[in-house]
């Protein structure tokens, strides 16, 4: 079954800015890349997905440009900056500490 | 946080300048249309793929809401980001400019630092004394009231305050305190002198006082019989009993009588009452109530609401007058009320903001020295400000830079000065004299900060608009042809010369004002105070009445007090007299002379004391005609009196006034005693030395009538002539005085040159303030009209060396820069001079002795003005005939 992002609390950041870490992307590549590369196992919702974008860009994690899509058409880009990946090295490492807390506890050895 | 890129607005604004919402609705749109296309690629039909990617979506008003808001929250986060970036770089830039030049930095910088540093340690001043409210519940409703006897306030009696608190509707309360002096005794210790007051029940409600423990008085200990309970000042209580809180229930010996201490009180009642230590019921007794000869009670009230302080007066007026007739000795008693505030600081009031108006004009003295550098700067920066704005610079932006160096210059001087804001608060409470009330809440504190905040921020703009103005507007093009020297150099003279000008004028008025008032001090030093103060020993006593009841043991004890101190080794001659000449304390009384009619028109106001035998002798007051009081001046026998000089022409202008009388005390059966005059005296001033000399009477100590000692609660000055230092003598005398009656304590005792000094404490004090600002102004005077001469001699060095190289002397060149400088001088003075004449007004109540035109300030002033600029406008003009003529032409 299919997760929303949005119910991994707080992480739905990370994986923008993971997202975001192989290149400049539009808010709907951004969503495609993260259902296609989790096999539509997580769902981003664009409820979510856009109040996230903009919070971060305020937040000075991303910044935007407007540029061309693959298709000729104007879009807005959204690329890390160097704020961004040290957050993402964050959110990386807070998120491995706490899939292992819980795995330790859901899937004991 | 780190600043947002500004990479993207920049473009955005670049290229089709879209407004946050557009932007919103574009990626909001382009996100369904692209998930459109995947479905239809997926094999949808176009129309269903539109609509799934729509619902897929959810709530696209919401979305857009949200993102837009933040969207708009980072545009004003970048907005305010650039701002600061902005004016970061600028401030920084001023920075370096100022740095580039330390000399101008430092003399600026210090220039500002004196005018804001004087401005913020008189205002701290002035906000504690003047500003501040009293520290009680509603402090504006609060009022003295004072019986009014011909335009004169005193203190009232007992049964005209127990009629104004029942007749009275104005006040919601009205309370009387009565300054009385306690012999306190706790066992633990030898008997000392403490003052005190008796206060109503309803006293500390009316002032809103607290309790720091214990309780206030109920109304049953306000009866008498029911009194004997003490409150202790919180102060007195942590120095006298070490702040133990079970001081609580426990009993104290006062004036013989046992009290039960009920409570501490809090040190807000320090603020009108700083010298009182320990507080009891006044518990009125029938007696008490029926008098009204006797005025010893100070009356405070507290407004009803909605009652002003004229409604309040008219009321008390009307009340008043019955009350002349209905009580004894009651005539012409009128009543005045009078805000508390007003009482308390109103004397301080116009003398601190003259102070304040004083120093203001420092500050400005300051700020035009200050612009007037900056201008000879900007002209100096003329060329690096044309290519700033050849190279693009809006005159905008170059406005803003300049305008930026001023307010780090402001914020380098006002950071200093609130330094010297602050050594300056300490150094003046040091030397103020200490009856200013308030003075010791002098501080630094938020307001007297923020004050210096504005006084820097104001004089910023101030120094800095005018030259930031000019050197902005000067012609650009002009100065980069002519390599800096541009046309508008004239224009830019004639302001700066308006400038020094207007310094030379204000430091006039300053130093016009010290002036009259090192005048006044001068005069006031050689006036004869009527006595000889060198050498004279001076303490009060107070006999506490437990111990003393009668008359007869009040006199038996000063006889043999005044014995043993005669005897003691070193003292010429001793006597004790009730209020001392020049403390101001006098209690005055009128009487008509016997023979005239009881008309008040014939009535003389003296100001009476009672002495012992040997005062004269030991203030060496001469004796002019007749003679001192002496041994055959008893009880039983005539009743005599003393006058000075002045009160003798007074009552008896041609005549010998030997054997004339006037009436004295009232005997029982209501006739007055007729008492002669034994003597006449020399002059002695009695309220300070500004004062002209009031008629006096010396009663003899020996005849005076118990009522007397009840007033002066039983106290009496001990004066000793000393061979050697008086001071010195203190512990002999004080033995003297043990030898009497051990538990009898010494109180103020103080020297009478002493006494002298302390009286024209505030005169000299203001005179120092003044004097001082007077010189910083006439200091940061002096540096501008150097600076104006010497930038005159830098800037025409070629002109001077042609002149000299055509055969012009030293001399004429001289006199050619010179001229220059006085030039603003000269209408500085005038116009200084004219100002100061219609500003001196101001100080009427401070000279003495001179007008407030004096004319010998208004020349001296001015002439030393004069020489001093005159001095440094030659010092940088010797600089012009150094110049060597060929080198002149080359540059």
């Amino acid at each position: 079954m299919a997760v929303a992002a949005k119910d991994l609390h707080g992480t739905l950041d990370a994986l923008i800015l993971k997202t975001l870490s192989w290149g400049p992307r539009h808010g709907y590549a951004i969503a495609r890349w993260l259902e296609d590369t989790s096999a539509d196992e997580l769902v981003i919702e664009e409820g979510s997905l856009y109040p996230a974008l903009y919070r971060m860009e305020r937040k000075g994690w991303i910044e935007a440009e407007w540029g061309e899509s693959e298709l000729g058409r104007k879009a807005k880009l959204y690329r890390l900056t160097t704020v961004g990946r040290k957050q993402l090295r964050a959110e990386t490492e807070e998120w491995a500490r706490f899939a292992g807390a819980v795995s330790r506890i859901l899937l004991p050895a | 946080m780190p600043r947002p890129g500004t990479f993207g607005r920049q473009l955005r604004s670049l290229l089709w300048k879209a407004s946050v919402a557009d932007e919103v609705d574009a990626e909001l749109a382009f996100h369904v249309e692209m998930r459109t296309r995947e479905y239809i690629a997926r094999g949808l039909d176009p129309e269903l793929a539109r609509a799934k990617a729509v619902g897929r979506f959810g709530d696209l008003n919401r979305v857009n809401d949200t993102c837009r808001r933040i969207g708009e929250g980072r545009e004003r986060d970048m907005r305010r980001a650039e701002w600061i970036h902005e004016f970061v770089q600028d401030a920084r830039y001023a920075l370096r400019q100022l740095a580039r030049m330390p000399g101008f930095t430092a003399v600026s910088a210090l220039t500002l630092a004196i005018g804001i540093g004087a401005t913020t340690a008189i205002f701290s001043i002035v906000n504690a004394v003047v500003l501040r409210p009293l520290p009680f519940p509603e402090p504006d409703r609060l009022v003295r009231v004072y019986t009014n006897r011909r335009g004169v306030d005193g203190s009232a009696s007992a049964a005209n305050f127990v009629r104004w608190r029942e007749r009275s509707h104005s006040f919601s309360e009205l309370v009387p305190v009565e300054y009385r002096n306690f012999t306190l005794l706790t066992g633990d210790r030898p008997a000392e002198q403490v003052t005190g007051l008796r206060v109503s029940a309803d006293f500390f409600p009316a002032l809103g006082l607290t309790m720091r423990l214990g309780r206030p008085f109920s109304n049953e200990e306000d009866q008498p019989g029911h009194d004997n309970v003490v409150i202790l000042n919180e102060r007195f209580w942590k120095s006298r009993f070490n702040g133990d809180s079970g001081i609580i229930g426990r009993s104290v010996r006062l004036n013989a009588v046992e009290h039960v201490v009920i409570g501490v009180i809090s040190p807000a009642a320090d603020v009108m009452t700083a010298d009182a230590n320990i507080w009891v019921p006044i518990a009125f007794t029938t007696e008490e109530r029926a008098d009204s000869r006797k005025g010893y009670l100070d009356v405070f009230g507290r407004l009803a609401p909605g009652v002003s302080i004229a409604q309040a007066q008219s009321e008390m007026s009307a009340i008043a007058k019955p009350l002349e007739t209905e009580l004894e000795e009651n005539r012409e008693n009128g009543v005045r009320v009078a805000s508390l505030m007003e009482v308390y600081v109103g004397s301080y009031r116009s003398r601190l903001f003259i102070l304040l108006g004083a120093v203001a004009f420092v500050l400005l003295i300051a700020c035009v020295n200050v612009a007037n550098l900056l201008l000879a700067r900007g002209a100096a920066r003329g060329k690096e400000i044309s290519i700033r704005a050849a190279l693009g610079a809006g005159r905008g932006r170059v406005l803003r830079q300049l305008f930026a160096e001023s307010v780090v210059l402001a914020g380098i001087g006002g950071t200093i000065g609130l330094l010297l804001a602050f050594w300056g608060v300490r150094a003046l409470k040091a030397v103020a004299p200490s009856e200013v009330p308030r003075l010791d809440q002098a501080g630094l504190d938020w307001l007297t900060v923020a004050f210096a905040l504005g006084a820097t921020v104001l004089s910023s703009i101030v120094f800095g608009l005018v030259p930031a103005l000019r050197t902005a507007r000067s012609d650009l093009q002009g100065a980069l042809r002519e390599g800096g020297r541009s046309s508008s150099l004239v224009a830019r003279d004639r302001v700066r010369q308006l400038l020094v000008a207007a310094e030379v004028a204000l430091s006039l008025m300053l130093l016009v004002g010290a002036g009259l008032l090192i005048r006044s001090g001068i005069i006031l030093q050689r006036v004869e105070p009527g006595f000889a103060t060198a050498r004279v020993f001076s303490a009060w006593l107070a006999l506490p009445p437990a111990q003393y009841e009668s008359v007869e043991s009040v006199r038996s004890a000063y006889d043999r007090i005044l014995q043993e101190v005669r005897a003691v080794p070193g003292v010429e001659s001793a006597a004790g007299i009730t209020v001392i000449p020049i403390t101001g304390l006098s209690a005055q009384g009128n009487f008509i002379p016997e023979g005239r009619s009881e008309d008040p028109a014939n009535s003389i106001s003296f100001n009476f004391r009672v002495a012992t035998p040997g005062v004269f002798q030991t203030l060496r007051i001469p004796v002019k005609l007749g003679r001192d009081f002496d041994d055959r001046d008893v009880a039983g026998s005539p009743c005599v009196i003393i006058v000075n000089e002045a009160g003798a022409k007074k009552a008896w202008p041609n005549e010998n006034p030997i054997g004339k009388r006037i009436p004295g005390r009232r005997e029982p059966n209501g006739q007055r005693t007729m008492c002669s005059v034994i003597g006449v005296v020399g002059d002695a001033h009695d309220d300070g030395l500004r004062e002209a000399v009031r008629p006096q009477i010396y009663f003899a100590s020996a005849q005076a009538p118990e009522a007397f000692w009840f007033a002066m609660q039983r106290s009496m000055f001990i004066l000793a002539r000393t061979t050697g230092d008086p001071r010195a003598m203190t512990k002999q005398l004080q033995a003297a005085v043990g030898r009497v009656d051990p538990t009898l304590p010494m109180f103020d005792i103080r020297t009478m040159d002493e006494r002298i000094s302390a009286s024209l404490a505030t005169g000299k004090f203001n005179t120092m303030l003044l004097t001082t600002l007077g010189a910083i102004g006439l200091l940061l005077a002096a540096v501008g009209i150097y600076g104006v001469v010497a930038y005159f001699v830098t800037q025409r060095t070629g002109e001077i060396g042609l002149r000299m190289a055509l055969g012009a002397t030293p001399g004429s060149v001289l006199r050619l820069v010179v001229g220059q400088g006085m030039r603003p001088v000269v209408l500085g003075i005038v116009v200084g001079v004219g100002l100061a004449g219609a500003a001196s007004r101001l100080l009427a109540s401070l000279v003495f002795g001179v007008g407030t035109r004096d004319p010998l300030t208004f020349v001296a002033v001015p002439a030393v003005l004069g020489v001093i600029a005159l001095a440094a406008s030659v010092l940088p003009a010797r600089r012009a005939i150094r110049v060597d003529p060929t080198k002149a032409l080359q540059s």
